[in-house]
């Protein structure tokens, strides 16, 4: 009786062990994946010069919601104007439009037309 | 239960008190609670009459006593200097006396040691804290090195030492906590670095005696021996392991045959064993024998570097000769018992180190498994009563050494995720040959240091290089044959566990004469099956996987779809010498573990180290079936030499390679396409960051990550023409959050992409602060790999 079961019980992890390694054979002998390449499959939404045109609108500063820091990086604008831009838009409130900058002091016309340029 | 049981029975239970204050940790209360009450129980019995009762509190006493050994020798106390960390490397000053000899690691310009060191104050942040613990102190290139014993006052970085992670193999922290470190202190070139004196403490002066003493020996070595049989004979008589290279260690891992290079039980066998023959054929009386041989091998285990290696087989050793000295048969298991109990009461954290548990193991096997397997190679109850024939000692000796290899397999596959058959016949060779060596190293040593010439110093040099050349070039041989070592995924320790269980409980019930071969049988093929389905159900995963390694500033990413197919994208950096590349330390260990032993596609985003170095381990070990990289492709002259070894490579082994620019779809990975978006088309930036290769992946459920490699903001700006398509779930960001491009390009490149979550690959204090606030402006989930250790999404 002991013997019937030592053997079936051998037969059957012998068996076990033939299935698992056949698992991992196959596992690992399978094909490699066909990688193949399609050319220009995508297509460009925008062109170079669309994304500069891009760039440089959202890099255009709005003179509303722009902090002294943010006013700086305009070239022509010190510590000085900047703040004293900030300070006319909290005594008169927001701008209603870019030429209200002319009012302040030490912003003239050659200055303006220089600045225009980065701003929304 | 039988006498011979009592006294390791209740001993096992110490080691099992010791283990759950090792992985309860929070439970340590209760085991003071226990050792008190068992203690009070005890003595409530009056002498005599012992109920069954006695016998509980006895055992819950041994337990408890494990428990609170473990806990007052291997918890943090209050005072510990690891309390003071709070961030990541904070400077600090420690003051403190060196604990052990120093060790030298890596090589050249990253050559550095490493040593405990007992701390006695700290200076951090402005305050003085009067501390104790140890710290382990990482010292890189300072000219000299401490001593043992040495006085330090030494400025650096402490922080806590690395966890194990998914990807993570070695788990520093709980190795340190075993040892009672709990902090680690990284010092520069650049520290502060002071030998303020020298302790005058018994203990360290006797272990300085001892260095010097070594160092003569050391030098004597290498007078009359040079390269590798200096190397070897240095770690087998000395313990000193700088001598012995990578390749060397490689060599005698893949054979099985590691036990031999570190000074343990073998060896001190082996010195007994001379120790013992010289005594006797000096008629020297049992008593004395016996002395000096303990005395003989504890010195020879102190004086080759006292590593707990050493000192735990003098400990067993000692043991056994005491035993044979008794007239008592010893039993080996109380022998063993003894032992353990010894060695785990004054060091409660070996328990836990895979050294102290191999030891055991292979001992355990040698002595209880050997008959098993005799009855296959040895004939029944040798009739023929002449048995000194060369076949039986072989028989023998291929027995004991298939029960060693069985009895240690499935916690060496645990630990070190492999597993060797050629040990069996490595085995047979190494021991005689290690037998050869350290006799001869030995004498060597004493004919050098006293000039007591036994034998010319040449003639025991050319013995010993004959050994250790023989030893080498059999070693390889049997490397070389198939089926030699396997390197397989690490069972988890409730596997092994069980799977020892099962071979104690086969053991015990085939225990009868011929049923042994029947034991045998089953237990190779449970143990067959065991690592067989263990790496069957490491399958693929159920939906596609990616994996974003923690390897500091560089680059390496693991895509697994769901039909086994596997993609890798750059493969972290080179290795240098006496540091693995993170091909070699990382990414192969994890994708041995995930049962992956093929990869589909490599991509190389650009020929920079740190994404390129890797690969060069991860192509020679694993097979291949494409290779991409960009056709736009500017490499820095630095760069040339290793890419054009990594074509080559790629070429010989017959790897498809192709190039891809902007626009370009890789199809072909089942359920994943990859979207070209870098570098373009008709021009290059002339950069190699510029022009890596960037791509969009989607899985066939719609889940997109970019990886945007490199670029920089020329690049950044091209990608940007594809617009709304750059929409994905998951952004790799550009060039390891480094790099100080104009705020509003990173502005709109993330409002295109418009992603949940941004995995950057650096350490945590090496991204540019500018990029983390953009992305927490836009609310994106940031995920660093320095500081959550490797990354995975499903």
């Amino acid at each position: 009786m002991r013997d019937h079961f030592e053997k079936l019980v051998l037969i059957i992890l012998a068996v076990m062990l033939f299935a698992g390694s056949l698992i991992l054979y196959k596992r690992n002998t399978r094909p490699f994946s066909d990688i193949t390449i399609v050319q220009n499959g995508i297509k460009k939404e925008l062109t170079l010069a669309q994304v500069e045109n891009l760039l440089k609108e959202k890099n255009k500063i709005d003179i509303n919601t722009a902090s002294a820091k943010d006013l700086e990086r305009i070239p022509g604008v010190g510590a000085v104007m900047s703040s004293r831009i900030v300070e006319y838009r909290e005594n008169n409130g927001s701008f209603t439009s870019n030429e209200q900058l002319l009012e302040i002091e030490g912003i003239g016309e050659k200055k303006f037309a220089v600045i225009k340029e980065y701003l929304k | 239960m039988t006498r011979k049981y009592f006294l390791p029975f209740f001993i096992v239970l110490f080691l099992a008190g010791i283990i759950s204050a090792g992985v309860f940790k929070e439970v340590f209360p209760l085991g003071s609670v226990m050792i008190f009450a068992g203690a009070c129980l005890l003595f409530m019995f009056p002498a005599g009459k012992k109920p069954v009762l006695f016998y509980i509190f006895l055992g819950l006493f041994f337990l408890s006593l494990g428990f609170f050994r473990y806990g007052s020798s291997n918890f943090p106390r209050e005072n510990d200097i690891s309390t003071l960390v709070s961030g990541v490397r904070e400077d600090i000053l420690v003051s403190g006396v060196v604990l052990d000899v120093p060790e030298e690691k890596g090589a050249s310009y990253l050559k550095h040691t490493v040593f405990p060191l007992k701390v006695e104050a700290a200076l951090k942040d402005g305050k003085t804290y009067i501390l104790s613990g140890k710290i382990l102190v990482d010292l890189y290139n300072t000219r000299e090195n401490p001593g043992i014993g040495d006085r330090l006052v030494i400025g650096g970085k402490i922080s806590l030492p690395r966890e194990a992670d998914e990807a993570f193999s070695f788990d520093r922290k709980t190795y340190l906590s075993h040892k009672g470190i709990y902090s680690v202190l990284t010092v520069s070139k650049t520290s502060l670095y002071l030998r303020t004196g020298v302790s005058k403490s018994p203990v360290y002066r006797l272990r300085r005696v001892l260095e010097r003493g070594r160092g003569c020996a050391d030098r004597v070595l290498r007078k009359y021996l040079s390269g590798t049989a200096a190397g070897i004979t240095a770690a087998v008589t000395l313990g000193k392991r700088g001598g012995i290279t990578p390749q060397l260690k490689a060599l005698f891992a893949e054979t099985g045959t590691t036990h031999i290079l570190a000074v343990s039980g073998l060896h001190i066998c082996i010195v007994a064993g001379i120790l013992a023959f010289i005594l006797k054929t000096l008629n020297v009386p049992r008593g004395a024998m016996c002395f000096f041989t303990i005395a003989g091998v504890l010195l020879f285990a102190v004086f080759a570097g006292s590593r707990a290696s050493s000192l735990r087989a003098a400990v067993m050793v000692s043991f056994a000769a005491v035993g044979l000295f008794l007239d008592r048969k010893p039993e080996m298991i109380s022998l063993l018992a003894l032992s353990a109990f010894v060695i785990t009461y004054f060091s409660p954290g070996q328990l836990f180190m895979p050294g102290f548990i191999l030891s055991y193991l292979a001992v355990i096997a040698l002595v209880y498994l050997t008959p098993y397997i005799d009855t296959f190679f040895l004939p029944r109850r040798s009739s023929s009563a002449m048995s000194f024939s060369v076949t039986r000692y072989f028989a023998k000796g291929v027995s004991v050494s298939c029960a060693a290899f069985l009895g240690t397999m499935p916690v060496i596959a645990m630990y070190f995720r492999i597993i060797t058959p050629a040990s069996i016949i490595a085995n047979l060779a190494a021991v005689p040959i290690l037998f050869i060596i350290v006799a001869s190293g030995l004498s060597l040593i004493v004919t050098g240091l006293t000039g007591f010439m036994a034998l010319p110093a040449g003639v025991i040099s050319f013995v010993i290089n004959a050994a250790v050349s023989s030893l080498v070039a059999f070693l390889g041989f049997i490397r070389s044959l198939p089926f030699s070592s396997a390197r397989v995924a690490s069972p988890g320790l409730p596997g092994v566990l069980a799977l020892y269980a099962a071979v104690f409980a086969a053991a015990v019930f085939f225990f009868r004469g011929k049923r042994r071969k029947v034991f045998v049988l089953i237990i190779t093929l449970v143990m067959g099956n065991f690592f067989v389905w263990n790496e069957v159900f490491q399958g693929p995963p159920d939906s596609t996987r990616v994996t974003f390694f923690d390897i500091g500033s560089a680059d390496a990413f693991l895509l697994e779809a769901s039909d086994g197919s596997v993609v890798l994208i750059d493969a972290g950096r080179s290795g240098r010498e006496g540091i693995q590349s993170d091909g070699e330390r990382v990414i192969e260990p994890y994708l041995r573990q995930r049962g992956i032993r093929k990869i589909d596609l490599i991509l190389l985003t650009h020929a920079h180290d740190d994404h390129m170095g890797g690969l060069f381990h991860i192509i020679r070990e694993f097979d291949t079936g494409c290779f991409i990289d960009g056709a736009v492709s500017t490499i820095s002259t630095d760069d040339r030499k290793p890419y054009n070894r990594l074509a080559e490579l790629i070429e010989k082994k017959g790897i498809r390679h192709f190039k891809v620019k902007s626009g370009d779809i890789i199809e072909g990975i089942a359920g994943m396409s990859f979207y070209v978006l870098n570098p373009p088309e008709d021009f290059s930036y002339k950069d190699p960051n510029n022009d890596s290769v960037a791509i969009k992946a989607v899985d066939n459920n719609g889940k997109s990550i970019l990886f945007s490699a490199d670029v920089g903001a020329e690049a950044i700006k091209g990608i940007l023409c594809f617009g709304s398509f750059l929409k994905a779930d998951v952004i790799k960001m550009p060039h390891h959050g480094k790099g100080a491009y104009p705020v509003f390009i990173l502005r709109q490149f993330l409002d295109f992409a418009d992603p949940d979550e941004a995995v950057i690959t650096n350490k945590e204090n090496g991204v540019n602060k500018r990029i983390i606030e953009e992305l927490e402006k836009k609310n994106i989930d940031i995920r660093i790999t320095g500081r959550s250790g490797t990354i995975i999404m499903q």
